[in-house]
């Protein structure tokens, strides 16, 4: 358990909250966000990772670009598979080849995508524990990624010559629940707009 | 020369358009962002699969022309989405873009793109070499294909970094 003495005070806490609103803490819940922030605020990575992104010129924008590029071979490979195999894309390609092909550049692309998010998560945890959008993405993710492992295991259901309704299904909650974790991943950002509008 | 078109007030003028000022002091903005992010990633997955087979690293019991038939229409809809989005955002500070050296790196890399993309096509089209097999197509068409990977990333790369300078 973390120790009180290094809780940060509040103020740093939400100093990203443009309002400045103080989380509502209940006092019969226990406070599962602020157990995150401390224990997050107060690893030896949360300083490594701070001074990484500061003292590397160019850093930040490097490893968004290899986040932004993770995300074009997420879409290159799962969102693609998805398309084909809902009849919306890639006609000319064997639905059950693709997925062999592409999923193990999916699987590849996941470490890249958790360690260049990670980076900036250490870096700055409040900014994204208390952000009710990367909330959405992480369920978001948590969701599509299991949803994607389910269809890399069903994946013998597509040398059908027609791909049964269900498989169709997977492949739409698939698809969909990688635009909405980009989507929300982009929005992190600008949460302000729909929470604390001006 | 360059410098008078890169300060010249048109570029002023384009942030006092109604649209402009209407994206940049609302939602608008990180809504167009948003649907720019996801044309790019779209057009670059697509371009990503295109570009391994042209390099003959993946995919190569499919010919370049029907990956081309399977492709070519998700890559132009979303290069012209993020186009689109793309001025929506640009006309919003018309006049620091244009002086800010990532927009300019940004610009001359899509160019360059273009260029291998021009040369790529009329090789292939003039050779008739869209249906032959990986080990017969010429190494410096399969370069093409990697150079335009590296260009796009850097594409991407200078468009992240506008956001970091302005």
């Amino acid at each position: 358990m973390p120790s009180l003495k290094n809780v940060k005070p509040v103020s740093d806490i939400v100093s990203n909250n443009k309002n400045n609103q103080v989380p509502d803490t209940d006092p019969f819940m226990p406070d599962i966000a602020g157990s995150l922030s401390d224990f997050f605020s107060n690893s030896p990575l949360r300083e490594f990772s701070d001074n990484l992104l500061r003292s590397v010129p160019g850093l930040p924008p490097v490893v968004q670009t290899i986040h932004l590029l993770g995300v074009a071979v997420i879409v290159g490979s799962m969102v693609f598979l998805c398309l084909r195999i809902l009849g919306l894309a890639a006609d000319r390609q064997d639905p059950y080849e693709m997925a062999q092909r592409l999923f193990p550049w999916f699987f590849s692309a996941i470490p890249v995508m958790f360690i260049s998010g990670a980076v900036f998560f250490l870096a700055r945890p409040q900014r994204y524990i208390y952000n009710p959008i990367f909330t959405i993405k992480t369920v978001a993710f948590l969701l599509t990624i299991i949803a994607s492992f389910w269809l890399w295991k069903y994946r013998s259901e597509l040398k059908a010559n027609t791909i049964r309704l269900s498989t169709k299904l997977l492949a739409a909650v698939v698809m969909t629940g990688w635009v909405i974790t980009a989507l929300a991943g982009r929005w992190i950002a600008y949460s302000d707009y729909i929470f604390w509008p001006e | 020369m360059i410098n008078a078109v890169l300060t010249h007030e048109f570029w002023l003028s384009l942030e006092y358009l109604p649209l402009a000022e209407q994206i940049g002091a609302t939602w608008w903005f990180p809504l167009i962002n948003s649907l720019h992010v996801l044309a790019i990633s779209f057009m670059l997955g697509a371009l990503l699969m295109l570009d391994l087979r042209a390099a003959g690293l993946a995919a190569n019991r499919y010919s370049i022309k029907d990956l081309c038939k399977d492709f070519l229409p998700w890559i132009w809809a979303s290069f012209v989405v993020a186009c689109i989005t793309g001025t929506a955002l640009f006309i919003t500070r018309a006049s620091a873009h244009m002086l800010n050296p990532a927009f300019q790196w940004k610009m001359l890399l899509m160019v360059l793109a273009a260029l291998n993309m021009v040369m790529f096509h009329r090789q292939t089209t003039k050779y008739r070499l869209a249906d032959i097999h990986p080990e017969n197509f010429p190494v410096i068409l399969k370069l093409s294909g990697i150079v335009s990977l590296l260009l796009w990333a850097g594409v991407t790369l200078a468009g992240r970094w506008v956001g970091h300078i302005v």
